[in-house]
């Protein structure tokens, strides 16, 4: 642009005619510059102009330094106009407008020629001036006096000019800073009032909504001094917020950019000024740079990397120049930031962003990336021993950026020497900072192994880094030799170096998996795998289990490629025992380990998952050579029970647990299924051996030994195979006479699940223990006394952490429920004479009687805790019941029903529980706990239930049940129905009525919410179930009976209203199914053959009347749903409903005939708008009787009528 | 890894807890009441901070947890709440595959601003039986070198884990114990330990597993 004739130095006086006059000549320059639009050039120009080519001209140069506002460069000639126009239209609403425009316009006018010269900076900022002063207007007076102030000064223009600025900068950011950086604040503030922070949060959101925010958020940004940390994040956030999104326009984001980097140079390209930014201020600016970056790079800005380089003083050319640290660190961090937003895999992105990424990845590679490896090279060797925390940003941009690079560009000699040198320094000397360089230079090379290549690169790889010489030269070096069990041993260390070597080894066996048929890499791998076997080993044995779990990836996969080889690889089978070997020993309890204390919980849980990986380990070794695996198991168990036996005390816990945990995971192989015999034999070798080993953990009583863990292992393990008991039953009492001492254990862990665990092991060989109850009675009388504790408040259950000892009342009940059904099965078998199973019964359960009764007075007054007990002592005698019987009548297993005399001892059981339960239906807790011991009583009473079924109605089914109470119990009744059809009939005619009202009570109830419309389908479901169950067990009478006829109507109303709803098909397709039932059994005998013939039998169905119920009333129920339009006879369940109403006319038909298809042409089919053709088809279909044919046509009507 | 010391010169670190909106990370925090009594409430907005004190057997260490809002719209400062943070926890909800599948961009926001912090991944909900994100899948952690722990804040299912993981790497000690019992509120779901063991299982099963690759284009 061209200067006007005379640049005045000094403002004339502001208010005179020809000052106007200026203003609008100068105005209309602008106007003709604009309309010429020469400013692409200008903008073209910026690159250059902020890579530091503009400190060269002098007078830029001074206003930069003397005018922050200049910082905010923007070149746009554009912005100019825009600003020019929002100048009138603002000022249009101020008071005393004309003087002000005056005023403006000649600072306008000013500063235009100043920017023209200074060709074009800041015009953004008289942009904000402007807009801000169209919104402020309170502060006209203010801005006219300022104005004036400006004008009439003696200064020289460039004063004037900065502190016009300077003032302006004040008044209009002043106030725009101070509402953003107020809003930050408080937003910051975890204190703040919520409703403060409420509104902070919503401006700070509209910041971000609104794509010209960064005018603002730039200049505060990057102001000086610098806002508080939090502002100027937070601001640079709302930048790369505006950069990354598509709102705002090509030259803004030119304009960001000069903004952004005449900061960066100034802050962090010269030695002072950016020091003080913080690590995630810098990192912001790399996050902004990284977004314009991908925005510009393809062609607008080409120059990216030689700028940054410029920018932040990194020398390309050679080490000779002194980079700034503050300048490298950043632009370290834009390097690692472009890889992270171009090159991590593990983002997931869109197919458009993808093809963004391959793109700039290729131009890099195209362009600079030999730029970029020698800037590494060069900041690595300047910075080698002088910035530690510079070092590791390049080995971590150089292991990133490894991955998708040509690794010839990093690899080099003076690379991997320097490499080497940090590892061996922070070996030898590991002080602070060189332990952190040697930990990131394994960290690259873990990253360089790990890229994608060809095997035979990767084998070359894993030999140019001398991959084995390092880590030979890392294992045996003091660090991790000599310092392993003190407690200088450095953990995080050894697993670095063990995530490398599993890295490495994994990729060697895949190779190996990968590549048989290429011999000469098969055999490069096979070396490179023996080579690093000794150290795979050495870090799987690690004393600490992180290391430890680190290589189990290259294990497992290592196991599992020689399953595959192995039977003819000598080789791979000599490496499996000392595997084998490494994983024995890491699953035993290390020295310092306690077993089941309360504070070590957590070490306990990790040890256990690490465990059971080991123990996959282990069965992969079992996969490769079972042999191997069974006998170094049974050798080592044998030789620890050796040792047991020679000496007791001499053995230690943590070797018995260890034998007793391999026994116990032996099974695996040995008992699969849980068999471990066939016809008395042992089903294998395995079994066989399993067999000895848990013989001789009886005979040398290896539960004698004082140890918890032993003691619980041993019952584990005698639950795990009963089938050995079975087949040895003279195992079982030395055994039981165990679980009876353990019941009793002072660890309540080992305590409460012996409760269990004897449970199941009388459950699991009653036939097979005889007479011992008397011996269990014994044992365990003291631990029978039931005690309900509420939780007291929260405190009672804290302990429900992530472990299985949960101490708190409710779960030691669930366990002592475990003793009762002991007790029950040990009284039962056959063994044992009636008079004491009867004696044994009743000296349990009278106990029981008495505290319920004197529980009960307590609890109907609405004391919690006796209600509680009440629930407890139900559930206890339920649980007796079951454990004595498992008996279902009607029901074809071997077991038998109780004999009389101890039914009449458990009636009175029954007794107790209705009595409780009359008292106190209106606790959700004692129907539960009622309707549980119901069906157990069944078990144990027969058909002494029968009679008392209408109070278990009563009761269960009280005003307060719930639907899902009412289903469940329906669920419950349908067993009982089936189980006495001999002799139901009278009692469930008696209740039905009084019973289906209730039930229809409860689906009539409003359904609120979607908890209760998951009951009310179950509810219907069940209620439809019922009637089924009572159908199909010839108990249908009962709907037709006398008494019952009443209910009838509306049970058949209810049939009807579920086939209309289109909001339930499920129900619908039920009810279909429930009518086609009643047409069956009612209906009388068929008088259509099934094929289609007539038998020559009259209609005579059983109920009278009931034929031309079947026509009229149900037939034309089929047609409801298919005429809602809200049904899709499409949809998968709408079509099994068309198939179940299909049904219901097929056995209409069979039951009455040609009768049928008279009334469906003469009335249904014209009801329903079927046309003559249509019907005559319809006709035909169903007279076939063909009842699957019939379906798929009715099907495809109801979808070709839509 | 430098810590401030609160008045009582209990060594203090701000965790900083991450991830998307709904996947419970109040919830987990809210887990540990001795923390709450300190707090005055306030509704989950931009950022509350719990402190969340454990006792050691090195003495006793306290975690600031600023529990970020995960939901855009109420996410405030979003990643200017890290500044200065020491330590991180990523949460997802394993009953959601989204919230996974955004596990590395949060990571990435949460490096950008704290460098070499210790960070652990936890998969939350791990008490729903309709879990949508599989032991086999999540393999992040592995990658990037965090430390995974399938949780469920709800049951308070392997609450203290991260917690102690984080205290383990931010003391250089990898002896520390918590020795005396967290304080946690009493569960509201039980979880099913058949399904717990399932999880662990499947978890362990996927570990052993090499990971899988990374689709490059560039070779």
């Amino acid at each position: 642009m061209s200067s006007p004739d005379s640049r005045p130095t000094s403002f004339p006086g502001a208010s005179s005619k020809n000052a106007l006059e200026d203003t609008n000549r100068m105005l209309e320059n602008i106007h003709q510059e604009i309309n010429k639009g020469p400013w692409k050039e200008t903008a073209t120009d910026a690159s250059g102009a902020i890579t530091g080519e503009s400190h060269d001209t002098s007078v830029q140069q001074t206003s930069l330094e003397k005018s922050r506002a200049s910082l905010i460069a923007s070149t746009e000639a554009s912005t100019w106009y825009e600003a020019y126009l929002k100048l009138r239209t603002a000022l249009n609403d101020i008071d005393k407008k004309d003087e002000l425009i005056i005023l403006f316009e000649a600072i306008f006018k000013r500063l235009a020629d100043k920017i023209k010269e200074l060709e074009g900076e800041s015009t953004i900022l008289l942009l904000k001036i402007i807009e801000l002063e169209a919104a402020a207007k309170k502060d006209t007076e203010k801005l006219k006096g300022l104005s004036e102030q400006i004008l009439n000064s003696e200064n020289t223009f460039d004063e004037v000019f900065d502190e016009a600025f300077d003032k302006a900068f004040e008044v209009v950011y002043g106030k725009a800073f101070d509402k953003v950086e107020n809003a930050i604040q408080i937003a910051w503030n975890p204190h703040s009032d919520v409703n403060l922070k409420q509104q902070a949060i919503d401006f700070v959101n509209q910041l971000r909504l609104d794509p010209r925010s960064w005018t603002i958020c730039l200049p505060l940004a990057t102001r000086r001094p610098a806002p508080a940390e939090i502002v100027q994040h937070t601001a640079i956030d709302v930048v790369n917020n505006a950069i990354q999104g598509d709102k705002i326009t090509p030259q803004e984001l030119l304009s960001i950019r000069s903004s952004m980097t005449s900061y960066v140079q100034q802050a962090y390209g010269t030695q002072s000024n950016g020091a003080q930014d913080s690590a995630n201020i810098l990192g912001k600016f790399a996050e902004g740079l990284t977004y314009l970056f991908t925005k510009l790079y393809v062609s607008e800005w080409t120059t990216f990397f030689d700028d940054l380089l410029v920018l932040t003083s990194v020398n390309t050319a050679g080490a000779s120049n002194e980079n700034t640290v503050q300048g490298t660190k950043f632009y370290l961090k834009v390097i690692n930031s472009i890889h992270d937003e171009i090159a991590d895999m593990l983002l997931a992105k869109s197919q458009a962003e993808q093809q963004r990424d391959t793109t700039l990845r290729d131009l890099i590679r195209e362009r600079d990336i030999q730029k970029i490896t020698t800037a590494w090279q060069n900041v690595l060797s300047q910075f080698d021993g002088k910035d530690t925390s510079i070092v590791e940003l390049c080995l971590s941009g150089i292991g990133s950026w490894a991955s998708w690079i040509d690794l010839n560009l990093i690899i080099n000699e003076p690379f991997l020497n320097l490499l080497f040198a940090y590892v061996m320094k922070g070996v030898s000397n590991p002080d602070g900072d060189s332990s952190k360089l040697r930990d990131s230079s394994l960290s690259a090379y873990t990253e360089i192994l790990s890229k994608k290549m060809r095997p035979a690169d990767k084998l070359n790889l894993i030999e140019v880094l001398k991959v084995a010489e390092l880590v030979a030269g890392l294992t045996s070096s003091s660090l991790l030799l000599d310092a392993q069990f003190t407690s200088a041993y450095d953990t995080d260390f050894a697993e670095i170096v063990a995530r490398l070597i599993n890295g490495v080894v994994l990729d060697i066996v895949v190779i190996l998996r990968d590549n048989s048929g290429d011999d000469d890499i098969v055999s490069r791998a096979d070396q490179h795998l023996k080579t690093f076997m000794p150290f795979t080993l050495r870090f799987f044995s690690d004393e600490y289990d992180e290391v430890c779990s680190t290589m189990i990836p290259c294990l497992t996969e290592m196991l599992t490629f020689f399953r595959k080889k192995a039977a003819d690889n000598a080789v791979y089978k000599l490496m499996l025992p000392s595997i084998l070997q490494a994983i024995m020993n890491k699953m035993k309890y290390d020295e310092t380990s306690q077993w089941g204390q309360e504070d070590n919980q957590t070490d306990e849980a990790e040890f256990q998952e690490l465990r059971k990986r080991l123990q996959n380990l282990q069965q992969a070794v079992a996969a490769v050579d079972e042999n191997l695996y069974i006998n170094a198991v049974s050798d080592m168990v044998g030789t620890v029970f050796d040792s047991f036996q020679a000496n007791k005390s001499q053995i230690h816990w943590r070797d018995l647990d260890l034998a007793l945990y391999e026994i116990f995971i032996f099974g695996q192989l040995a008992a699969k299924n849980g068999n471990m015999y066939s016809k008395s034999k042992p089903t294998s070798p395995a079994a066989e051996r399993l067999i000895v080993m848990i013989s001789k953990l009886i005979n040398t009583d290896i539960a004698s030994y004082p140890h918890a863990s032993i003691h619980l292992q041993f019952m584990e393990i005698c639950v795990r195979y009963t089938p050995f008991f079975e087949a040895n039953s003279k195992a079982i009492a030395p055994v039981l006479a165990k679980f009876v001492q353990f019941v009793h254990h002072t660890h309540p862990k080992v305590k409460q699940r012996s409760w269990y665990l004897m449970h199941r092991f009388v459950k699991q060989l009653r036939t097979h223990i005889g007479n011992i109850a008397e011996t269990v009675m014994l044992a365990v009388s003291d631990l029978l006394p039931i005690r309900a504790e509420l939780p007291e408040s929260e405190a009672d259950e804290d302990d429900m952490s992530s472990d299985e000892n949960d101490q708190s009342a409710d779960a030691r009940f669930t366990s002592q429920l475990y003793l009762y059904e002991a007790v029950g099965n040990v009284c039962s078998p056959i063994q044992v004479p009636l008079d004491s199973q009867v004696f044994h019964v009743r000296s349990v359960m009278a106990p029981l009687f008495a505290d319920m009764q004197q529980h009960l007075p307590a609890a109907s007054a609405g004391d919690a805790r006796a209600v509680l007990q009440v629930h407890h002592l139900i559930l206890a005698l339920g649980t007796l019941a079951h454990g004595f019987s498992e008996w279902v009548p009607n029901n074809l297993n071997k077991s038998t029903a109780p004999a009389k005399e101890v039914a009449e001892e458990f009636a009175k059981a029954a007794e107790a529980i209705l009595l409780a339960l009359e008292t106190l239906s209106t606790s959700l807790d004692i129907r539960t706990a009622a309707r549980s011991a119901f069906s157990r009583m069944v078990g144990v009473l027969g058909n002494r239930i029968l009679p008392q079924l209408p109070r278990w109605i009563q009761g269960l089914l009280s005003q307060a049940s719930t639907k899902d109470e009412i289903a469940m119990f329906l669920r419950l009744l349908d067993q009982v129905v089936f189980a006495f059809k001999t002799e139901i009939f009278e009692i469930l005619n008696s209740l039905l009525t009084p019973f289906l009202q209730r039930v229809f009570e409860s689906m009539q109830e409003p359904v609120a919410g979607t908890d209760d419309k998951i009951q009310l389908a179950e509810l219907k479901e069940q209620y439809l179930a019922f009637i089924i169950a009572v159908l199909s067990n010839d108990q249908g009478g009962v709907f037709v009976s006398t008494e019952n006829q009443p209910i009838f109507d509306s049970l058949i109303s209810t049939m009807e209203h579920f086939t209309r709803d289109v909001n339930d098909v499920s129900s619908a397709k039920l009810a279909f199914t429930t009518i086609s039932l009643m047409i069956t059994t009612w209906g009388g005998p068929d008088v259509v053959k099934a094929d289609g013939t007539a038998t020559g039998v009259l209609p005579q169905p059983i109920l009278p009347g009931f034929e031309r119920f079947m026509i009229e009333r149900f037939s034309p129920l089929v047609w409801a749903l298919p005429g809602n339009t809200a049904f899709n006879p499409r949809d998968a369940q709408a079509k099994q409903v068309l198939v179940e109403a299909a049904g219901l006319q097929v056995a209409i038909y069979m039951k009455t005939g040609a009768g049928y298809l008279s009334y469906l042409e003469q009335t249904e089919l014209k009801g329903v708008g079927l046309d003559e053709e249509r019907a005559r088809e319809y006709l035909e279909a169903l007279a076939t009787a063909d009842s699957k044919r019939f379906k798929r046509y009715f099907q495809n009507l109801i979808q070709k009528l839509r | 890894m430098a810590s401030h010391a609160t008045q009582d010169n209990v060594p203090t670190f701000k965790l900083v807890l991450v991830g998307d909106g709904g996947t419970g990370k109040t919830t987990f925090v809210k887990r540990h009441l001795t923390g709450e009594f300190e707090k005055k409430y306030i509704a989950t907005l931009g950022v509350e901070v719990h402190p969340l004190g454990f006792t050691t057997n090195l003495g006793k260490i306290c975690f600031d947890v600023w529990d970020t809002a995960g939901q855009e719209k109420f996410g405030g400062l979003r990643d200017g709440y890290y500044i200065n943070g020491q330590c991180g926890i990523i949460m997802f909800d394993v009953t959601s595959r989204i919230t996974y599948k955004n596990v590395p961009n949060w990571h990435r926001d949460l490096v950008r601003v704290c460098e070499n912090v210790p960070i652990v991944l936890c998969g939350n909900k791990v008490d729903v039986k309709e879990r949508k994100v599989k032991a086999k899948t999540i393999t992040f952690h592995r990658k990037k070198n965090l430390q995974y722990y399938d949780i469920s804040a709800k049951s308070n299912y392997n609450f203290e884990k991260p917690f102690l993981w984080l205290g383990r790497k931010l003391t250089g000690n990898a002896g520390l114990e918590f020795v005396a019992e967290v304080s946690l509120a009493p569960p509201t779901v039980q979880v099913d330990p058949e399904l717990m063991a399932q999880y662990a299982k499947e978890m362990e099963d996927a570990t052993n597993q090499p990971l899988p690759g990374e689709d490059d284009d560039d070779l």
